[in-house]
C-alpha cells in the first residue's frame, strides 16, 4: 500500500521535482577538492618533502570547506563533519612539523581524509531519490 | 570492557564502518605506537563523521518527501 502511495506521489509530482533543494554545488565542490588533493597526495607518501610542501595547500582547502559549511544556516551536521576533517589535516600537520612520520601513517591518514571528504561531497550531491520504493 | 567486547557491542552498521578503517591499521606493521594511537582515534572520528552524514541524508530525504505529501495527496484525492 505504502509502495503504491509513493509511486503515486512520484507519478503526480514528477521525478524532477524530488530533487534535493538544499543542494549547494559550491559546498560539494569544495569537499571534492579536498578529496582529490588528499587522494593524489596519498600516492606521494614515499616522498616526505613532497607531502610536507603540499600540506599548506591541503590545509587551505579543508579550512575553506569547513568555514563555508560552518557559515551556512541549518547546516550543523555537515559543519561538524567538516570540522572532523579539518582536525585530521591538523593532526597530519603536527606529525610533519615535529618529525618524520612513516609512509604507512601518511597513506592511512590521507586516505581517511579523502574518504571522509568524498562521503560529504556524495551526501551533498545526492540530488534525487534513486529508488523511492526503497525508503522504509 | 575490552577491545573486542566494545566492537561486539556496537550496532553492526557502525562496527562494519569502523572495522574497515581498523583493518588498514591492523595490517600495517611499521607504524609506531603513537601513530597507531592517533590513527585509532582518527578511525573513530571518521566513523562518527560517516554516521552523522548518513543520518543527515535520511533526514533530508524524509524532509523532501514530506514537502510533497500535502500537494501530491490533494492531487491524488481530487484526480
Amino acid at each position: 500500500m505504502r509502495t503504491l502511495l509513493l509511486l503515486g506521489v512520484v507519478a503526480l509530482a514528477g521525478c524532477g521535482t524530488i530533487a534535493n533543494t538544499e543542494f549547494d554545488n559550491v559546498e560539494a565542490g569544495r569537499y571534492v577538492d579536498v578529496a582529490v588533493a588528499s587522494r593524489l597526495l596519498a600516492d606521494e607518501c614515499s616522498k616526505h618533502d613532497r607531502v610536507f610542501e603540499s600540506l599548506p595547500t591541503l590545509n587551505y582547502l579543508v579550512a575553506g570547506a569547513y568555514k563555508y559549511s560552518a557559515l551556512k544556516t541549518n547546516n550543523s551536521r555537515i559543519a561538524e563533519a567538516g570540522k572532523i576533517l579539518a582536525s585530521q589535516v591538523a593532526d597530519l600537520n603536527i606529525r610533519y612539523t615535529t618529525g618524520q612520520p612513516s609512509q604507512s601513517y601518511c597513506s592511512i591518514k590521507l586516505t581517511g581524509i579523502a574518504d571522509g571528504a568524498e562521503m560529504i561531497a556524495r551526501s551533498l550531491g545526492k540530488k534525487e531519490l534513486e529508488s523511492p520504493v526503497a525508503i522504509k | 570492557m575490552n577491545y573486542s567486547d566494545i566492537l561486539k557491542a556496537l550496532p553492526k552498521s557502525v562496527s562494519d564502518i569502523l572495522q574497515s578503517k581498523l583493518d588498514a591499521i591492523n595490517l600495517t606493521p611499521d607504524l609506531s605506537r603513537s601513530e597507531v594511537e592517533e590513527l585509532l582515534e582518527s578511525a573513530v572520528k571518521l566513523t562518527r563523521l560517516e554516521i552523522q552524514i548518513e543520518d543527515d541524508e535520511k533526514l533530508r530525504l524524509v524532509d523532501t518527501l514530506l514537502t510533497f505529501v500535502a500537494k501530491a495527496g490533494a492531487n491524488a484525492l481530487f484526480a
